[in-house]
C-alpha cells in the first residue's frame, strides 16, 4: 500500500487545530439517522393505528429532517472543504466532480439526493396507483435508500475520524460509532419488518429472512469497530432503541381512522418485541476473540453457523412467550395487533402460520438460512476490513 | 313475425358513463343536507365530500366511510369532522379515505339545535384510470436518477482510490486502477439495479392495471320483435357477477334507447332477466335506425354498473305497445314539461335542475302520479355520448344502493315519496366536463306518462 502511494511535498495536517472531538456537523448527522429511525417508526405506527396519513404528519416530519440535517452536515462539509484551503478536513477528503469531502460526507449527500426524489416520485405514486398499502414500493425504496445513504455516510464519517484518532479521543469515538452501527441494524430490520412477524417464527422463512437481512451488517460494522464485545454492543443499541419506541409510543392516544376497525385502538400501537440478537451477537464475540488469524472462509461458515444457531435458540422459544397470555402486557406488548386484526388472524389467536407445509420444506428453508448466514457472514468479513482502513 | 337484422356491439361503461361524482339530496332527522361526494380516480384513494344544508342551526357534522355491505359496513372508523366553510357556515366539506374498489358510503352524522340526525349515501368507487407523468416531472426526475446513478459510481470510485488513505497521501497508479475497476463494476450493478428496478415498477403498473375498472360487455341482438341483451364480464373484480342484481323500482334493469345520431326519440324501457347476465325484452314500434343502448344495473353489494352497446334496425318495427313503466318521448300530447333553466351551466357545479309539468293552459298538472316511486326520473347524456347518469329527485345514487344503507334498513319507508305529488321537481346533479348535453325527463299524470327532451350548453 505504502509503495502504491505517494506522499505530497507539501503536506500539513490541519485536523488537529479542531478542539471538539466530535464536531457540530458529526452531530448533525448523528441527529439525522436518529430522526429518520423514530420518524420511521413513528410512521409505521401511525399506519398501524390511525391508518391514514398526509404529507405533513409528525412522523414524516421527522423522516423529512433526516434528509434535511444530513444536507446541512454533508454540505457543509463538501462546499468547506472544497473552497476552504485551510480547512482542517482538506487532506482527510476524497475528490468528486471537482468537489472535495470526506467520503461519509458524499455518501450522505447522495442519500439528502435520494430523499429528495423519493418525495415527489412518491407523490406521483400515489396519484397514479393509489395511497399507500404497503411499505415497500419503488418510491419507498428510493426513500429507504436515501435514508441509508444517509445511515452509512454517517457510519463513514465517525468511522474516519474514528480511525485518525488514537487513545482517549478513539475511545469516545467509538461509542458514537457503535450508537450510529446499532442504528444502521435497526435501519435494516425496520426493512424487514413485514417479513419477520412474530406468526412466522417458527418457520424458517422466519430465520432465512434474518439471515440474509442481518449478518452481512453486524459482522461489517462489529468488525470495523475493534472492540472485544462489538457485536453484542451493537445489537444492545437496536434492541435499547427499539423498545424504547415501543415503550414510549403506546403512551401517547390515537384511534383509527380508517375502517372496518376489527380490533378496538387507543393508543398508538408498537412493532413487536426486538428480536434477541444479543446472544447471536455474544455468540460471534466470543467466536471472533478467539479467531484472529483464521481464514475467512473458515471463520464466515462458523459464524453463520453460530448466528443461525443462537438466533434460533432464544427467538423459537421467545416467540412462544410471545403467543402466550403472559406477554399481553405492557412489558412485552404481546397484545400489539392492528385496528384492522381479524379475530380469525393468525397473530389474533396466538398462533404459528404453516408457512412450509412439509418437514422437507422447513428443512431445505433452514439449509438456505444457514446458507445465507455463511455468505452474508463472509462478505461482512471483507467489508469490515474495508472499513477498518477508511480514514477519509 | 319478421326477423330483423341484428348488430352486436359492446364498448366502456361506468356506474353511470363518465359521470363519477355522487350529488344526493336528503334529510339527517330534521336537517336537509345536499351532498356532492367526489370519488377517488385512484384505490386507495381519497373521496372529497362537500355538504350543503338550508338548516342554520346545524352545529357539527361527523363523517365516516365504510364499505356498504358485509363486515366493513359493522366496524366503522373514527369519524371526521367536517370542515364548516368560513364564508358560508351552511357549508361543510371533508376528505375520506377508500381502501378498496366497490361499494362504500359516507355515513353523515349531524348534532344541531334541533337534536342529532344520521344519513348515509352509497358510492361506487373504482381506480378509473392511471395517471401519466407530466413530461416536466418526468425530466426533473430522470435528471435525479442520472445524477444518483452517475453519484454511486463516482462515490464507488471515491472509496476504493482515496478512502483508505492516510491523510494528505495522493493515491498512487495502483489505488488509480482500483479505482477505475471499482467504478465498472459499480457501473455494471447500477445498470442492473436500473433493470431490475424497471421491472419491478412494470410488473406493480401490471397489477394496478388489473384493477382498474372495466364494466360488464353487454351484445345486443334482435330476433322477433325481442330485444336480447347478454352480458358478460371482460374481468375485473373475481367477485363480481353477472346474475346478482337487486330490483331497482321493481326492475332489475332500466335500460334507455336513444336513436341515432341526433338523439331525437328516446324509451324507457325494462327488460326482464331470462338467464345468467341475459335480458330480454318485447320491443316496441321503432323506426330503422341505429339506436344507442345504456342499461342501468345495481349488484347485491349495491354497486351500480352501466351497461351499454348499440343495435341497428335494417326495417321498420312493427313491434309491440308500450306497457306498464315503459314510456317513449318525446310525447305528442297536450301536457308538457317545462325546464326552468339557469342562465349558465358549469362544469362540477352542483345544481338543481328544475322541471314543471303544466296543462295546455299553462296551468300545474292536477293528478300527478308517482313515475316508479318517484316523482320524476331524468337522463343527463352528452351528446358524444360519453357522459349517462340516470337521476332522481333524491340525486344520482341509485335507490336499490340507497335501500342497503343502515337508516335505509331501520326506516324503508323514508325511500318512499310521502304525501302529494307536486308537479314541480328538481333532480341534483353536476356536469363532469363541457360540451353539449341533453336531458331526458319523465313524470307521470293522470296515467300517462311524459317524456321530454332538452339541450343544455355546458361551459368550462
Amino acid at each position: 500500500m505504502a509503495q502504491a502511494a505517494t506522499t505530497l511535498p507539501h503536506v500539513t495536517f490541519h485536523e488537529a487545530a479542531e478542539a471538539r472531538i466530535v464536531p457540530w456537523y458529526l452531530w448533525c448527522a448523528v441527529a439525522a439517522i436518529t430522526c429518520s429511525m423514530v420518524g420511521i417508526h413513528w410512521d409505521i405506527s401511525w399506519h398501524r393505528t390511525i391508518g391514514r396519513d398526509s404529507f405533513l404528519t409528525p412522523a414524516h416530519i421527522m423522516i423529512y429532517m433526516c434528509g434535511v440535517l444530513a444536507g446541512i452536515s454533508c454540505g457543509y462539509l463538501i462546499l468547506a472543504t472544497t473552497f476552504q484551503r485551510n480547512h482542517p478536513l482538506r487532506d482527510s477528503s476524497v475528490r468528486m466532480w471537482g468537489f472535495r469531502g470526506p467520503l461519509g460526507a458524499f455518501i450522505g449527500a447522495w442519500g439528502g439526493i435520494a430523499m429528495l426524489t423519493s418525495a415527489p416520485f412518491d407523490d406521483w405514486w400515489h396519484n397514479a396507483y393509489g395511497l399507500d398499502v404497503r411499505i415497500i414500493s419503488p418510491p419507498h425504496t428510493v426513500l429507504a435508500l436515501g435514508m441509508f445513504g444517509v445511515m452509512l455516510g454517517t457510519v463513514l464519517l465517525v468511522l474516519g475520524r474514528m480511525n485518525r484518532a488514537e487513545g482517549g479521543d478513539r475511545r469516545k469515538l467509538e461509542w458514537l460509532y457503535l450508537y450510529v452501527a446499532g442504528m444502521t441494524v435497526v435501519n435494516v430490520f425496520t426493512f424487514i419488518m413485514e417479513s419477520s412477524p412474530r406468526v412466522i417464527q417458527h418457520s424458517a422463512l422466519f430465520y432465512r429472512n434474518i439471515c440474509i437481512a442481518i449478518p452481512f451488517f453486524l459482522v461489517s460494522l462489529a468488525r470495523a469497530a475493534g472492540r472485544r464485545w462489538a457485536c453484542t454492543e451493537i445489537c444492545a443499541v437496536y434492541m435499547l432503541f427499539w423498545s424504547a419506541m415501543n415503550y414510549i409510543l403506546p403512551l401517547f392516544p390515537a384511534e383509527p381512522k380508517l375502517g372496518p376497525v376489527y380490533y378496538p385502538v387507543t393508543h398508538f400501537v408498537p412493532s413487536n418485541f426486538p428480536f434477541w440478537m444479543i446472544v447471536p451477537g455474544f455468540l460471534l464475540d466470543l467466536l471472533f476473540a478467539r479467531t484472529v488469524v483464521w481464514p475467512k472462509l473458515k471463520l464466515a461458515a462458523i459464524a453463520g453457523a453460530l448466528f443461525l444457531g443462537g438466533l434460533i435458540a432464544v427467538q423459537w422459544p421467545f416467540s412462544m412467550f410471545l403467543n402466550s397470555r403472559y406477554s399481553k402486557n405492557w412489558v412485552f406488548y404481546g397484545n400489539n395487533f392492528d385496528y384492522n386484526t381479524r379475530p380469525t388472524s393468525y397473530s389474533l389467536r396466538d398462533l404459528y402460520y404453516p408457512v412450509e407445509k412439509t418437514p422437507e420444506q422447513f428443512w431445505t428453508g433452514m439449509a438456505i438460512a444457514l446458507a445465507a448466514a455463511i455468505i452474508t457472514s463472509w462478505l461482512g468479513l471483507y467489508r469490515g476490513d474495508f472499513l477498518k482502513r477508511v480514514k477519509r | 313475425m319478421r326477423r330483423f337484422a341484428l348488430l352486436l356491439l359492446a364498448t366502456a361503461a361506468h356506474a353511470h358513463i363518465g359521470s363519477p361524482d355522487v350529488f344526493f339530496e336528503g334529510s339527517a332527522g330534521p336537517y336537509p343536507l345536499f351532498v356532492t361526494i367526489r370519488p377517488p380516480t385512484v384505490i386507495p384513494g381519497t373521496a372529497d365530500i362537500e355538504i350543503r344544508t338550508s338548516a342554520p342551526d346545524v352545529r357539527e357534522l361527523r363523517l365516516t366511510p365504510t364499505p356498504l355491505t358485509g363486515d366493513g359496513a359493522k366496524f366503522a372508523p373514527t369519524p371526521d369532522i367536517a370542515r364548516r366553510s368560513k364564508d358560508d357556515p351552511q357549508f361543510f366539506s371533508g376528505t375520506l379515505w377508500m381502501m378498496t374498489s366497490g361499494s362504500w358510503q359516507v355515513r353523515i352524522a349531524v348534532d344541531g339545535a334541533r337534536g342529532a340526525g344520521k344519513l348515509s349515501v352509497p358510492v361506487p368507487a373504482v381506480a378509473q384510470s392511471t395517471k401519466r407523468m407530466d413530461a416536466p416531472l418526468g425530466i426533473a426526475l430522470a435528471i435525479l436518477g442520472f445524477i444518483l446513478a452517475i453519484g454511486v459510481v463516482s462515490i464507488a470510485g471515491a472509496a476504493a482510490r482515496e478512502a483508505q488513505l492516510s491523510p494528505g497521501i495522493e493515491p498512487g497508479a495502483s489505488f488509480l486502477r482500483r479505482g477505475r475497476r471499482t467504478m465498472a463494476i459499480a457501473s455494471v450493478i447500477v445498470v442492473a439495479a436500473l433493470y431490475l428496478g424497471n421491472l419491478w415498477w412494470t410488473a406493480e403498473a401490471n397489477t394496478y392495471d388489473r384493477y382498474i375498472y372495466r364494466p360488464l360487455n353487454a351484445a345486443a341482438a334482435i330476433g322477433n320483435g325481442r330485444l336480447r341483451l347478454e352480458l358478460s364480464d371482460p374481468g375485473w373484480l373475481v367477485t363480481r357477477k353477472t346474475d346478482d342484481f337487486l330490483p331497482d323500482h321493481g326492475h332489475l334493469m332500466h335500460l334507455y334507447v336513444l336513436r341515432l345520431p341526433e338523439m331525437d326519440r328516446a324509451w324507457h324501457l325494462h327488460p326482464e332477466m331470462t338467464g345468467p347476465g341475459v335480458f330480454d325484452h318485447a320491443l316496441p314500434p321503432m323506426p330503422a335506425g341505429r339506436y344507442a343502448l345504456f342499461g342501468d344495473l345495481v349488484h347485491e353489494n349495491g354497486f351500480p354498473e352501466t351497461v351499454t352497446t348499440e343495435f341497428t334496425l335494417a326495417n321498420d318495427l312493427p313491434g309491440t305497445p308500450l306497457s306498464g313503466d315503459d314510456a317513449a318521448g318525446p310525447t305528442p300530447n297536450a301536457a308538457r314539461i317545462v325546464f326552468d333553466r339557469e342562465p349558465t351551466y358549469r362544469v362540477g357545479k352542483p345544481t338543481q335542475f328544475r322541471f314543471r309539468l303544466v296543462e295546455a293552459n299553462g296551468e300545474p298538472s292536477p293528478d300527478m302520479e308517482l313515475y316508479m316511486g318517484m316523482p320524476g326520473h331524468a337522463a343527463f347524456i352528452r351528446l358524444d355520448r360519453s357522459v349517462f347518469a340516470h337521476v332522481h329527485p333524491g340525486g344520482s345514487v341509485p335507490m336499490a344502493s340507497l335501500a342497503l344503507t343502515a337508516e335505509a334498513k331501520a326506516n324503508p319507508h323514508s325511500l318512499h315519496h310521502m304525501g302529494a305529488i307536486p308537479p314541480e321537481i328538481s333532480f341534483p346533479y353536476g356536469f363532469p366536463k363541457p360540451g353539449p348535453y341533453r336531458i331526458i325527463v319523465q313524470m307521470k299524470h293522470g296515467g300517462t306518462i311524459e317524456t321530454a327532451l332538452f339541450d343544455v350548453d355546458v361551459t368550462p
